[in-house]
């Protein structure tokens, strides 16, 4: 039913829009998680039309927001990401380690690893999507 | 006016810039001119003292007598600064010798949020000894100066902040000399290959 009801919002959204839906998975989800921060790092695989990335929560153990690391010659720099990230069409977008990345900070408590953290990934079009995923020091 | 004297205008002004030209090359130089001077050379590195993760100063004599790999982060940065601390641990377990090949040290561009504390719970998370050095703003300034190392807050969400900083591992051989770099950018061959030396055969 729910299948049904989401195919018919779908097949809504495209006759209004004249775009394919979205259609965004979230796969290869890692935390890496110090004692006061954390990195999560993902793979959206969009089987649909396009779509953005507006924000990511992660209520339950601190402050999430979406970062960029990058390297300007030798110096590392790490910045916000306004405007949310672009999912192309069919396309795949990969968020890790020295790139784009979510930021937790302000740690309620240490992440165990091997526990996992709930994940809110807010699309533009796509609307909510939860994932659990799991926790691994360092590497 | 003709042609003919515009074009010998035009030839005299190319013989005068030809003649300031020579004046120029032919002026005798400065004998003092540096040209290379090997007392102008930034040297890399050299004793310092910061704060251990006991809370007690930490003198880079301790370091003496075995090579070490040294670089700069802070412990609220969860992207880079874990990976290429955690990228050495592994390259040293790799190489194939033991903790005491080469030893890792960690210093703080946070002072203000990295305690002695904060640093050993830091450095504990990576089930290896890594040495992970805070202090004063003023004792990390200066040990960023002699590393010729740059760090810069940037405010973040929430009233937060997270520091730019040069994330170039520099090694320095048995006797606190510095001998190379290893940059983010490069891979592990390469960067294993710089440990080698390092630690020598």
């Amino acid at each position: 039913m729910k299948a049904a009801i989401s195919l018919l919002a779908a097949t809504l959204l495209t006759a209004c829009t004249g775009e394919p839906a979205p259609l965004v998975t979230v796969s290869e989800a890692t935390v890496i998680a110090l004692p006061t921060s954390a990195a999560v790092y993902f793979t959206l695989i969009n089987s649909g039309g396009r779509d953005r990335l507006l924000s990511v929560g992660a209520e339950e153990v601190g402050k999430a927001s979406l970062h960029e690391t990058s390297m300007d010659g030798d110096i590392m720099r790490m910045r916000a990401i306004d405007g949310g990230i672009e999912v192309p069409a069919r396309g795949r977008v990969r968020l890790s380690g020295g790139g784009r990345h979510v930021m937790i900070q302000d740690l309620a408590r240490p992440l165990a690893t091997g526990s996992s953290v709930r994940l809110t990934l807010r699309f533009e079009r796509q609307g909510e999507v939860a994932i659990n995923a799991p926790v691994g020091g360092p590497r | 006016m003709n042609i003919g004297k515009i074009r010998i205008g035009l030839w005299l002004l190319v013989g005068l810039a030809a003649l300031a030209g020579l004046v120029i090359a032919l002026r005798p130089m400065p004998a003092d001119a540096p040209i290379a001077s090997s007392g102008s050379l930034i040297e890399i590195g050299g004793p310092f003292t910061l704060t251990g993760t006991d809370g007690k100063p930490f003198s880079s004599e301790r370091l003496a007598g075995k090579p070490f790999a040294l670089f700069f982060g802070f412990t609220s940065c969860p992207d880079v600064c874990p990976t290429t601390l955690a990228r050495l641990t592994r390259l040293r377990t790799e190489l194939g010798k033991s903790d005491e090949s080469f030893a890792i040290v960690l210093v703080s561009v946070d002072p203000e949020r990295d305690t002695p504390a904060a640093m050993a719970r830091y450095a504990g998370l990576f089930g290896t000894p890594v040495i992970a050095l805070t202090g004063s703003a003023a004792a990390i300034e200066q040990v960023k100066k002699q590393f010729g190392v740059y760090s810069a807050k940037v405010p973040a969400a929430g009233g937060d902040y997270l520091i730019d900083h040069t994330a170039t591992v520099f090694l320095l051989d048995r006797a606190g000399k510095f001998t190379a770099t290893i940059s983010p950018n490069e891979g592990d061959d390469a960067a294993r290959a710089k440990l080698q030396r390092l630690i020598g055969n």
